[in-house]
């Protein structure tokens, strides 16, 4: 039982974490129809950054995270002029291709510049656990938790109370009627590329503690984009729901199976929603399939 | 005159939907094009406002050149599209929908002004304004299709077939609410199938035949012109 | 591409393959290494290349196919003393196996998901033969002894030749399979999924085939990059060996074949040029990719290919228009209902689009359908040809109940359909389009297809003469070798017509077939329709919005207005009912 509770919390732990970056698939997709293949670079990104000016420019932690944080929103914003605009008429397919071929030279331009070597976040939280109502948790994944669930609900305020985040809302649904309305749609696409890297970096920020900090790590990415299948793509809310699930499941086979299937259970769950349940599992029967 | 279309060509690929088209709508005017499937009439109000751009037309708002204008900028302008099958957003809010209309408009209180009148001209929306969007009924969704564009306090109003697929009553109040918009001093070019309700409602009209106007003249005129039936019902 | 310029090109890939026969002799052992690994790898790419130049399905785990080939090569080798050249097309087999079964979501999920479960295989697959300690020495990897012919091993520079005419026979495969019905199938998916369902493909066998015949030329490259390598490890699987695969495909030119030879040959010696560390490598392979997506997305062959094609659209004439023969149609011969459609109804998120239609058409007959914008006319029509499914009612064809019949199938039965906007396989030559309509009266298998058989040949003769014959009919035979989006637009439509009688169908659905005409080509097919009638023998579910095809075509005409049948008759009937004049110019002070 100790176990089991302990597992479900470093699961949500996870999950917030999937939540943050599949929130930033979600908008993108929304928009553009395209499945981000860099989203786990940018996370990795976001958590390098993040390293380097909290380690090597000895900056305070919050300012490393906003700094890493507003240069992976910069960076993503550039992006999407460079290599994506270009191609806003060509196929989805190709597109996805672009993302595929901007994260490989992410991963490998970070090896570039900064080898392969792997290194640790500074613990910035005491990592004792202690215990409410017989829970055992650590400060470090309480605050993680904390965090990610306030800026998924910033996002989320973000997109649907202000005038720009609902001009990216219109943009989404419907292009023209957004043009016909007065939205400037390649200004706001820039802005969702933007919206969606940044929600990849804080969530490498906050992932950084826990894990090893390698250019690979971006593969972890990817899960936040099958939590969101696996709620369902069409409604946000649901996405979320999905990621804190897969972070639990996964979480759960990596004790009961084997810790290095992981990854092959969250895969086998993705083809067997969408085998199963296409909408994801918390989307009725009228979501839309893209 | 307040819109003037000179010569306009459009092109999808190789196909050629606009050869030359030219139409006019004097201030306060109300006008109506009317035509067959395929005659052009969506290429032509796209071309309007921007949204299909395949040659360097000549098209004039208020005497300035709108033809290079960015798309999102036409609405500043005063020129406001009810698009073909209303293209709402689905998800979002009726109130949403809405305000999207006022995207470009800074005044909160003049805004809020509009959006009185606005739900004053349709009331339904006002109490459903909570409501997503794509859970309408068709003729909601055409009153807030129209009630967004209003939003933007358009001079020049362009409704690309605002009944299909309406029932014949909700046709008629949509044609009401026209009639009173007109009254109201905005300025309407109308796309219509429904050619005998649109000529009674405009002064003016133009009939579109494979990308061409075949026919034009004030709508008394036009209403008992034996070309109009025939182009109509195709008699041979 | 002239002919001049195929023999040419078929010159320069026999040259190519000779010269690779005779590198051992003037190679030395690395670079003749090189050589082969680049060959191995053009196996792969050809399988990339059919799974998406051809079926146009996105594939980003393909190194994961070849992981299977070369693990399974290597177990069968090792722990089962199986010689390598049958362990090898074994892996192959195994690959093609879960190819299939990868391809199986492909069905009825977008490129999203395709992309999204073809990388969680490549995934999946390296991360099981990581962790798999007992069998495959986890990410430590498995020695493979070399393998041996007639008793003698055969080491890197001696696997080359057996390596060389492996690989052309796969390419020769390949090339029959793209040039048979098969591959025609393939590639009116890739271009138009929805026309395809039309022609009686079936999307859901074609999907997973190509995936399956794509992860068997993968799966062989694996086993030869066992074979070659004498060493497999997890490393030669990872994702951006997927995206190498998917890079070179697209650097030679996606879609063609010698593409996949170009593409896979330049992208493994570049690199060797290089000498860079890995990291270089996969950074210029990922600026390589985005910058052919955006620059060159035809590749290298697509590119060279534009510039050996002469334009030659400009000059068409338009289709000589006919006067009209003032006959009135004749009544339909014996009263035998083909289709009959009995109270159907279908409702779309709440608005009922179709209420109780139900109608007849008999054999011999031109039906018309008309209605205003709206009115529910194209639904009809999906519903008649199984692109819809009906809420209600049933309907029947050729005496058989086919209400819940798939498209393709009812392709099969004998109906053809044109689209309203006209949806060609463009990329396709004309002649091909054609030979695409005849899909479902082929027979050919894909092995007999691989292998050009005699009947295979001789069906795929006759069905170019058959097609040759059609376009002769619709007048398009001199644009016949010309692809099917340089028509002109009437063109595009004559073509559609050409398609869908390919298939000998005994009931023709012609959806808008006169939308975008100039009034010549107008008159011209209105005498086309007729002499279809008249020489194929065939019935006609006519859907029009132009009155005067319409009226002049119709035996009778069924009135559809807000998904309701209005009326019934013949043309002087309906022209002169109150109630259609009314619909068609709105009602004055209705309700």
């Amino acid at each position: 039982m100790e176990l089991l509770t302990q597992v479900v919390v470093s699961g949500l732990t996870l999950g917030s974490l999937y939540a943050l970056v599949g929130l930033g698939f979600v908008v993108i997709f929304r928009a553009t129809k395209v499945v981000n293949f860099a989203q786990g670079e940018m996370m990795m990104l976001g958590a390098i950054l993040a390293l380097y000016f909290y380690t090597d420019l000895v900056l305070p932690y919050w300012l490393s995270f906003i700094l890493a944080v507003t240069v992976c929103a910069l960076f993503g914003a550039a992006l999407e002029r460079l290599a994506y605009r270009p191609l806003i008429n060509a196929p989805v397919v190709t597109l996805i291709l672009a993302t595929v071929a901007v994260g490989q030279m992410m991963r490998a331009g970070v090896r570039i510049l900064r080898g392969s070597e792997v290194s640790r976040f500074p613990s910035i939280l005491p990592a004792e656990p202690f215990s409410i109502a017989g829970v055992t948790v650590t400060p470090l994944s309480l605050s993680i938790i904390a965090l990610a669930v306030l800026l998924v609900c910033a996002f989320m305020l973000f997109f649907r109370k202000t005038t720009i985040g609902k001009g990216m809302e219109a943009t989404s649904e419907n292009r023209d009627a957004a043009t016909l309305c007065g939205v400037d749609v390649h200004r706001t696409f820039s802005l969702i590329w933007a919206a969606g890297s940044a929600l990849a970096a804080a969530a490498g920020v906050l992932l950084a503690p826990l894990i090893i900090i390698t250019p690979d790590m971006g593969t972890i990415g990817i899960k936040g984009f099958i939590g969101a299948i696996l709620g369902g793509f069409t409604s946000i809310p649901g996405a979320i729901a999905g990621c804190f699930l897969l972070g639990v499941i996964e979480n759960l086979g990596g004790v009961y199976v084997a810790s290095s299937m992981k990854d092959v259970i969250s895969f086998l769950m993705l083809v067997l929603v969408l085998t199963i349940k296409p909408n994801g599992l918390f989307v009725g029967e009228q979501g839309q399939r893209a | 005159m307040l819109l003037e279309v000179n010569a306009v060509h459009a092109f999808y690929g190789k196909v050629e939907a606009l050869k030359g088209v030219s139409l006019r709508v004097r201030e306060h005017g109300i006008v109506s094009l009317l035509g067959a499937n395929g005659a052009g009439k969506t290429t032509t109000v796209r071309t309007i406002v921007g949204l299909h751009r395949s040659r360097d037309n000549d098209i004039r708002f208020d005497g300035r050149s709108i033809g290079t204008v960015a798309p999102h900028r036409i609405v500043s302008l005063g020129i406001s599209m009810v698009p073909e099958r209303r293209e709402l957003f689905p998800d979002m809010s009726v109130l949403d929908n809405l305000e999207m209309g006022a995207y470009r408009r800074r005044d909160r209180q003049e805004v809020r002004r509009t959006l009185e009148w606005t739900c004053s001209l349709f009331p339904v929306l006002a109490e459903r304004r909570k409501q997503r969007a794509g859970a309408l009924s068709g003729g909601q969704q055409q009153m807030l299709a129209i009630g967004r564009s209003l939003m933007s306090r358009p001079r020049l109003l362009l409704l690309d077939e605002p009944t299909l697929g309406l029932a014949p009553l909700l046709v008629n109040q949509i044609f009401a609410t026209l009639r009173q918009l007109h009254r109201d001093g905005i300025t309407i070019l109308l796309i219509e199938q429904n050619a005998n309700q649109a000529l009674k409602l405009a002064e003016y009209g133009y009939i579109l035949e494979n990308g061409r106007i075949a026919l034009e003249g004030e709508s008394a005129d036009l209403m008992h012109d034996e070309n109009v039936s025939r182009s109509y019902l195709g008699a041979i | 591409m002239s002919t001049q310029d195929r023999r040419a090109a078929a010159l320069g890939i026999w040259l190519l393959l000779l010269l690779c026969l005779l590198a051992p002799f003037f190679l030395p052992t690395y670079p003749l290494f090189v050589l082969s690994l680049a060959i191995v790898n053009i196996i792969a790419v050809l399988g990339v290349n059919l799974v998406m130049g051809y079926a146009g399905q996105i594939s980003l785990g393909h190194a994961g196919f070849a992981a299977i080939g070369a693990y399974a090569t290597a177990l069968l080798v090792v722990n089962h003393d199986l010689s390598f050249w049958i362990a090898v097309p074994l892996g192959g087999v195994l690959a093609a196996a879960f190819g299939y079964i990868v391809g199986l979501p492909a069905l009825r999920l977008g490129p999203l998901y395709v992309s999204m479960v073809t990388f969680g295989f490549g995934l999946i697959v390296v991360i099981i033969v990581q962790n798999w300690y007992d069998l495959a020495n986890g990410p430590n990897g498995m020695v493979v002894p070399p393998p041996e012919l007639f008793g003698y091993e055969l080491f890197p520079r001696q696997l080359h030749i057996p390596i060389v005419l492996i690989a052309a026979g796969l390419f020769l495969l390949a090339r029959n399979i793209v040039d048979s019905r098969h591959g025609r199938a393939f590639i009116a998916i890739r271009e138009n999924e929805l026309a395809a369902r039309g022609m009686g493909i079936s999307l859901a066998h074609y999907k997973t085939t190509a995936f399956a015949v794509g992860a068997f030329y993968a799966g062989i490259s694996g086993g030869l990059f066992a074979g070659l390598s004498q060493f497999v490890n997890p490393d030669a699987f990872v994702f951006p060996v997927s995206i190498l695969y998917v890079t070179m495909g697209i650097l030679g030119g996606i879609g063609t074949l010698a593409g996949a030879a170009v593409g896979g040959l330049m992208l493994t010696l570049l690199p060797e040029l290089l000498r860079g560390a890995a990291e270089y490598k996969d950074f210029l392979t990922g600026l390589l990719l985005l910058v052919l997506l955006i620059f060159l997305p035809t590749g290298l062959i697509g590119a060279l290919r534009r510039t050996l094609d002469r334009p030659q659209a400009a000059q068409l004439p338009a289709p000589t228009a006919v006067p009209i023969a003032r006959e009135e149609p004749r009544p339909a011969a014996a009263w035998d209902p083909l289709l009959k459609v009995e109270g159907a109804g279908i409702s779309f998120g709440g608005l009922r689009a179709l209420q109780d239609i139900s109608l007849q058409l008999g054999a011999n007959e031109i039906l018309g359908v008309i209605g205003p914008n709206g009115a529910g006319k194209t639904t009809l029509f999906n519903v008649v040809s199984g692109m819809e499914r009906p809420d209600r009612g049933r309907i029947v064809f050729a005496g058989q109940n086919v209400t819940r019949m798939p498209a393709h199938a009812r392709t099969r039965l004998g109906m053809a359909r044109t689209f309203q906007n006209v949806a060609l396989f463009n990329e396709m030559s004309v002649l091909d389009n054609v030979r695409v309509g005849a899909h479902v009266r082929l027979k050919s298998s894909l092995l007999a297809a691989g292998m050009r058989t005699r009947s295979e040949r001789a069906e795929e003769l006759r069905s170019r003469q058959e097609a040759a014959k059609l376009l002769d009919f619709v007048g398009l035979l001199p644009y016949a070798e010309q692809p099917a989006h340089g028509l002109a637009f009437g063109h595009q439509r004559l073509l559609e017509i050409a398609r869908a009688l390919a298939s000998r169908p005994r009931l023709l659905l012609l959806d808008e077939p006169a939308a975008g005409l100039s009034s010549s080509e107008l008159e011209a097919l209105v005498l086309l329709i007729r002499r279809i009638r008249d020489e194929h023998g065939l019935s006609i579910l006519l859907i029009g919005h132009t009155m005067r095809l319409v009226m002049g075509l119709s035996h009778r005409i069924v009135v559809l207005d807000h998904g309701v049948q209005l009326a019934e008759g013949s043309p002087s009937e309906i022209q002169n009912d109150p109630r259609v004049i009314a619909a068609y110019l709105g009602v004055e002070n209705a309700a």
